[in-house]
């Protein structure tokens, strides 16, 4: 119960963030701590939340969050095989890897959809989401509420 | 083994992607899910923080922040005057101008109902590709897609996706933006197109010999079919003329989106749309 209402408070204060900082995802730190404090079938359910809220904010045409959601687990995925979970130096890779899904995500399905677009900005935003991945991982980490007993999912 | 099975699970992956992808291209059902959802709840979100906000700034400019009210008092109070002037000449010409419509048997205009609206956000998230505001009215007050939004100034761009009580709205400064214009003196008509934010517009397709002059003010034509006849859009800022080509015009907006806190919501009466599609 404290663990969803805590995820509901996440929610809610990334999509403020997200307000104040276009372009940038505040959800995908939320993912990968809920990989790592919680389950995986709650890290399910709230990535099809948060994929829904993105798309539904967003002006591409659905595929955006579900994409850049896939690629950032399968790289969680393939990058727990070299380095420690919760590693920071990994977090920071992470982050880095976000920002060229985001950049090259974004150039492709813009295009497929004939979309013009300033490049410029979004080589921005892709820093800025390498920037605050990190930050937005620790802080998320160190407000998590710790479940009764200390056991850990991944 | 292992690697085939892995290779197997991302090409499946990729199949169903792409399938869901080109099927809600063709159908739309995923984006309208989403926004029925998604743009709701974000919406929904971000209104009362907003009206707290307004509440709060509000307070401040009425109660405390009074420095030189007094002398705003007074040039507004001139100003009014001077517009109580203006108006009574523009009423009598617009009585003139329909009393002219009627002996000449002209249509008139469809009519359009005006809902005033509150911006609670800019660009949010990742997917957000394009120069968009989100405003606080959606399908329940009536907002359709494509309906024209206006600042006090002038047109600001019209509406790209609608929830319940929420909707986004491309801004005119988008790339991806065109609209039909013509000067309002001189009658030239063109196609006004966004640049990006902070960058003038420019008017493409205009008459080689169109009489352009700096500082006149573009209008919208109607043409689009979108927007209503005789809004204000942009002046022009410059006019560069090279021989034997168009020339190359640039347009300053009226309306600045990035200070914008309240919108109007044009929309068209739902009777009139229904004998348009009959």
């Amino acid at each position: 119960m404290t663990q969803a209402v805590w995820w509901l408070l996440f929610t809610l204060a990334a999509i403020w963030a997200q307000s104040f900082f276009p372009g940038v995802d505040f959800f995908a730190p939320g993912l990968i701590v809920c990989l790592q404090k919680d389950s995986k079938t709650k890290a399910a359910w709230l990535c099809l939340a948060w994929v829904i809220l993105q798309e539904g904010t967003g002006s591409l045409s659905f595929g955006y969050a579900l994409a850049q959601y896939a690629g950032l687990l399968a790289c969680y995925g393939v990058g727990r095989w070299l380095f420690e979970g919760r590693n920071f130096v990994f977090i920071c890779l992470l982050g880095l890897i976000l920002a060229g899904i985001h950049h090259s995500l974004t150039l492709t399905l813009a295009r497929f959809q004939d979309y013009l677009f300033d490049a410029d900005l979004v080589l921005r935003e892709s820093l800025y989401q390498a920037l605050f991945f990190p930050l937005a991982w620790v802080l998320a980490s160190e407000l998590y509420p710790k479940p009764p007993q200390d056991e850990q999912a991944v | 083994m292992r690697l085939r099975r892995i290779a197997a699970i991302i090409l499946a992956g990729l199949f169903f992607y792409l399938t869901l992808y080109t099927w809600n291209q063709r159908t739309g059902h995923l984006d309208s899910l989403t926004g029925y959802t998604g743009l709701e709840f974000v919406g929904l979100t971000l209104k009362p923080g907003k009206w707290i906000a307004g509440q709060f700034s509000g307070f401040w400019d009425r109660y405390v922040y009074l420095v030189g009210v007094r002398e705003q008092l007074d040039e507004a109070r001139a100003e009014v005057d001077q517009l109580k002037l203006e108006q009574a000449d523009l009423k009598e010409r617009a009585a003139l101008a329909t009393r002219l419509e009627s002996l000449l048997s002209f249509t008139p205009p469809p009519a359009w109902f005006k809902e005033g609206g509150r911006v609670i956000g800019q660009r949010l998230g990742p997917a957000s590709v394009l120069e968009t505001i989100m405003v606080d009215k959606g399908k329940v007050q009536g907002v359709a897609e494509d309906s024209p939004v206006l600042a006090p100034k002038g047109l600001l761009g019209r509406v790209l996706r609608v929830s319940p009580t929420s909707c986004t709205v491309l801004l005119l400064t988008d790339p991806n933006s065109k609209i039909a214009v013509r000067g309002q003196k001189k009658r030239f008509a063109g196609i006004l197109v966004g640049q990006g934010r902070g960058s003038p517009l420019a008017l493409r397709y205009v008459n080689v010999n169109a009489l352009l002059e700096e500082g006149e003010l573009l209008v919208t034509s109607g043409m689009d079919k979108i927007f209503p006849k005789g809004l204000p859009v942009a002046r022009i800022k410059s006019v560069a003329r090279a021989e034997g080509s168009s020339p190359t015009v640039t347009a300053e907006l009226l309306a600045d989106a990035a200070t914008m806190e309240e919108i109007t919501l044009l929309r068209r009466d739902a009777d009139l749309d229904e004998d348009e599609e009959e």
